[in-house]
């Protein structure tokens, strides 16, 4: 096994361990918004969602002689943020300073709930995630090991 | 599969062992990239097959070169699959990779005993 070989599975989980983080983070971002109804775009906040996509590398690209199924997993990369562009609700609030004149205020289209559950999974991954670079570092200590004796 | 056939001064048995390992590193980083997916819509679970065609092998009764097996990766179909096309399922992943890890320190123990062995045959003492 190269040595290169054995970076690129640190990358693979480092990859999974970063888009966890950035998920987390706009979920957080969407929980702090919850009830925000001015942006600097104009209106209420919507909320955002992070797109993954699968890292696949070409093998042609690659050094031929590296062993098949191994260097063409790239682990997960985000592919950008998108707004989520369902109805935000009307919220009947006479009181509220961005009221109609009907007294309804259109809030944030953030559900609570979902976004805990969202941040409950993206903590489950991280923490797998985790677990895997413990794994991975427990076993190249045990090869590194037979050199030792 | 005797260690005499050869002029080889490493035993048979170490290429397959090394190979065993060098396998193990390939799933362990298959099943790291099946975690980093696991919320990527659409994605389905990649497998690597080795250890049937390497026990084919055995069975024909030739002489086994476990250095010209190849590991085969494997889109796996079978799993069940979530309402975003993902089939990767956490918890199975996790035991894959505890069970991963197991068989390559057992593969490495006996490498290093192997050796050892050697090494005391070498020095005589």
């Amino acid at each position: 096994m190269s040595f290169d070989g054995m970076l690129g599975t640190f990358n693979v989980i480092s990859s999974g361990l970063t888009a966890e983080r950035m998920r987390m983070e706009v979920i957080a971002n969407n929980v702090a918004n919850a009830s925000a109804t001015r942006t600097a775009e104009g209106g209420p906040y919507r909320r955002k969602e992070v797109v993954f996509a699968t890292v696949l590398r070409d093998r042609e690209e690659l050094n031929a002689s590296q062993p098949p199924g191994s260097e063409e997993l790239g682990g997960v990369r985000v592919l950008g943020i998108v707004e989520d562009l369902t109805e935000l609700p009307r919220v009947y609030n006479p009181g509220h300073p961005d009221a109609d004149a009907e007294g309804f205020v259109t809030m944030p289209n953030v559900n609570i709930p979902i976004e805990m559950v969202n941040l409950i999974t993206a903590s489950r991954s991280y923490e797998a995630g985790i677990r895997a670079i413990q794994a991975f570092q427990e076993m190249a200590e045990q090869a590194l090991s037979l050199a030792r004796t | 599969m005797t260690d005499t056939a050869s002029m080889n001064v490493t035993p048979s048995q170490f290429e397959t062992l090394s190979k065993l390992i060098d396998v193990a590193t390939v799933r362990h980083r298959v099943i790291s990239h099946n975690i980093a997916n696991v919320n990527t819509p659409g994605y389905q679970r990649k497998g690597v097959e080795f250890e049937a065609s390497l026990s084919r092998a055995v069975l024909s009764g030739q002489q086994v070169d476990a250095m010209s097996l190849q590991p085969k990766l494997v889109v796996d179909k079978s799993s069940a699959f979530r309402v975003d096309g993902n089939n990767v399922d956490i918890s199975k992943e996790m035991g894959r990779l505890n069970k991963n890890t197991l068989l390559h320190n057992t593969y490495l123990q006996i490498l290093s005993t192997k050796l050892a062995m050697m090494r005391r045959a070498i020095s005589g003492s």
